[in-house]
């Protein structure tokens, strides 16, 4: 219902995406530019132990216990974190969406079955399910997005559902069952682009959510040990904490700032689809 | 009529809903339209009209009657064996805002299912939908446009072009002037009446509107939570209305120099659905309801007129 240009425009307004959106942007320019600013393995021990933040030009943000660089850690933790963010998202909406454009679109027993069973899997905490994976088919990054990606797509599943099940009634979608479509050209092309407004800001939770759902892997140490991860420098930062607290701090920063920078922009994405919502 | 009918449909049902909250919205319909017939169908809001044009093209799920469209029983065909009859049969609908998909050209809304369908390559598509938005009073260029650019009359002929597009033999048009501007209805009803007369198509004219569906059919059903209580050839049923609820209808609309004293204006609103009296429906609204009117459903019959009438005491 928006011209082209309105969106952008309203979704900029409201300060609090902006500054998100800003936030976010430093975030993945760090993510994609890992390599430039901190060309070595982030993960090889340089220097002394526990040196302290600003205490040497050539390590800005210091050591942590091994003696290795945390600035080179939180840069590349960065392109972990996003990393495995949008590919985690992207795997549970787009199971998702499969799983709730079906139970939407053809109802009875094909519904009941998946939203039976999304249920189930609703029940048992996520992190449950997630450690019980990795822990069955090893700590392999791969494993670990897929892990992520395969427990959080069952709240899109029952929002797509929901927006299936009303638009299917539509008379739009009903005069293209009339003229004789198929079912999969009328989910895809009739469907789907006016039930993916919603979709689009649960996105950017689920993004922040398996960021958050790495960082708590790699606390527990079952995330993937060969690459550089903040969760996992908060985990080992622990056992400094008296002495060199900053080894655990900078990395929960630089967590809760893409955290609540992907929340902002969610937030600020659902106020400018949902123009209406947000007076009330 | 020595033709076999165009659309029939027999004992039709319709239920929303399961168990005890289930409510029955189209209760055993009997009717009939031959090629080229406009059968009107008028009724107050909620008795079940649209549904049953609805069950009609299976766009909702039939629970009893049959449904027969140019002699084939439609009623359980599975929709993978409906859909080269499809095409024959189309709708226009009542809100032209819900009508059209909000994120498509009018050129995809009238053309998506010239080639998904009839398989038309794109030039071929898009030169006929630019003579079917010609034929119903748009421009060419009105193709690339979205729907919300244009006023409810404009997208109402929107609609229709999309139901035309496939060449249909039989029209559902589902109130497809009542949420118009006064201003617009009538040009929007003779574009109507026209591309009948130039196809020869036959069509379901639903309205709650006596005036439109006169100006139309050829012959008028009258419905009532979800049973027709008297059906006719439109003159002659406008002209001597036999059921009281279709006195009161007719009653209803003003007209200059019209009196029916025995019509007396019914008050209320229909019952639920859900409570319909035992016997006749009408019964708790009815001037003229007798006792016997509560022990049995007077059925759909032929009365002396030649006219169908379900009424114990016209």
């Amino acid at each position: 219902m928006n011209g082209g240009a309105a969106l952008p425009r309203r979704f900029l307004r409201n300060r609090a995406a902006a500054l998100g959106s800003l936030v976010l942007l430093a975030v993945v320019a760090v993510a994609l530019l890992a390599d430039v600013i901190a060309p070595r393995d982030p993960l090889r021990m340089v220097a002394r132990p526990e040196l302290w933040p600003f205490t040497d030009p050539r390590f800005p943000l210091g050591t942590d216990a091994l003696g290795r660089d945390i600035m080179a850690i939180i840069v590349h933790g960065a392109r972990t974190a996003i990393g495995i963010g949008v590919l985690a998202a992207a795997i549970s909406t787009t199971v998702g969406i499969a799983v709730g454009a079906a139970a939407g679109y053809f109802r009875g027993w094909i519904d009941d079955l998946l939203m039976r069973f999304t249920e189930v899997l609703q029940t048992i905490p996520n992190l449950v399910i997630v450690l019980a994976l990795v822990a069955v088919v090893g700590p392999d990054i791969v494993y670990v997005v897929l892990a992520i990606g395969l427990v959080s797509w069952t709240s899109v599943a029952r929002m797509v559902r929901g927006e299936f099940l009303a638009l299917r009634e539509r008379e739009f979608v009903l005069a293209c069952r009339a003229a004789g479509m198929g079912d999969l050209r009328i989910m895809l092309r009739e469907i789907l682009p006016n039930a993916l407004p919603p979709v689009i800001v649960y996105a950017s939770f689920l993004v922040s959510a398996a960021i958050l759902f790495e960082a708590a892997l790699a606390f527990l140490g079952l995330s993937d040990p060969s690459i550089a991860s903040w969760g996992r420098l908060i985990g080992e930062g622990r056992q400094t904490l008296r002495t060199s607290w900053f080894i655990a701090a900078i990395p929960g920063v630089a967590i809760v700032l893409t955290v609540l920078a992907l929340n902002l922009v969610g937030d600020g994405l659902n106020d400018a689809l949902n123009p209406r919502l947000r007076d009330q | 009529m020595a033709e076999a009918p165009l659309v029939e449909a027999a004992g039709l049902a319709v239920r929303y809903g399961v168990g005890a909250d289930a409510v029955t919205a189209v209760a055993g319909v009997d009717l009939a339209i031959a090629r080229g017939e406009v059968l009107g169908l008028v009724g107050e809001s909620g008795c079940g009209k649209s549904t049953l044009g609805r069950a009609i093209l299976r766009l909702v799920p039939v629970h009893g009657g049959r449904v027969r469209f140019d002699g084939t029983d439609i009623t359980d065909l599975p929709e993978r064996a409906l859909r080269p009859l499809r095409p024959r049969m189309q709708i226009v609908f009542q809100d032209p805002f819900a009508a059209l998909n909000p994120r498509k050209t009018v050129g995809q809304a009238v053309g998506d299912p010239l080639h998904a369908v009839l398989g038309l390559d794109r030039t071929m598509a898009e030169m006929k939908v630019a003579a079917l938005l010609a034929r119903v009073g748009l421009l060419p260029e009105h193709a690339e446009r979205l729907p919300h650019e244009f006023s409810g009359g404009q997208r109402q002929r929107i609609g229709i072009a999309r139901a035309l597009a496939l060449d249909p033999d039989f029209i559902v048009c589902d109130e497809p002037v009542s949420a118009l501007d006064v201003s617009v209805r009538a040009q929007v009803l003779n574009l109507l009446a026209d591309i009948r007369a130039e196809r020869g198509l036959a069509m379901l004219f639903i309205s709650h509107d006596l005036s439109v569906v006169e100006h139309i059919a050829d012959r008028v059903a009258v419905m009532y939570l979800g049973r027709i209580v008297e059906s006719g050839p439109a003159r002659d049923l406008f002209a001597g209305p036999r059921h009281p609820y279709t006195r009161a209808l007719v009653a209803s609309v003003p007209r200059i120099g019209a009196t029916d004293d025995t019509a007396v204006p019914i008050e209320g609103d229909p019952p639920s659905p859900r409570s319909v009296p035992a016997g006749c429906r009408f019964r708790s609204r009815c001037p003229r309801a007798l006792p016997c009117c509560a022990a049995a459903e007077p059925p759909l019959a032929v009365d002396g007129a030649g006219r169908l009438l379900a009424c114990f005491n016209p």
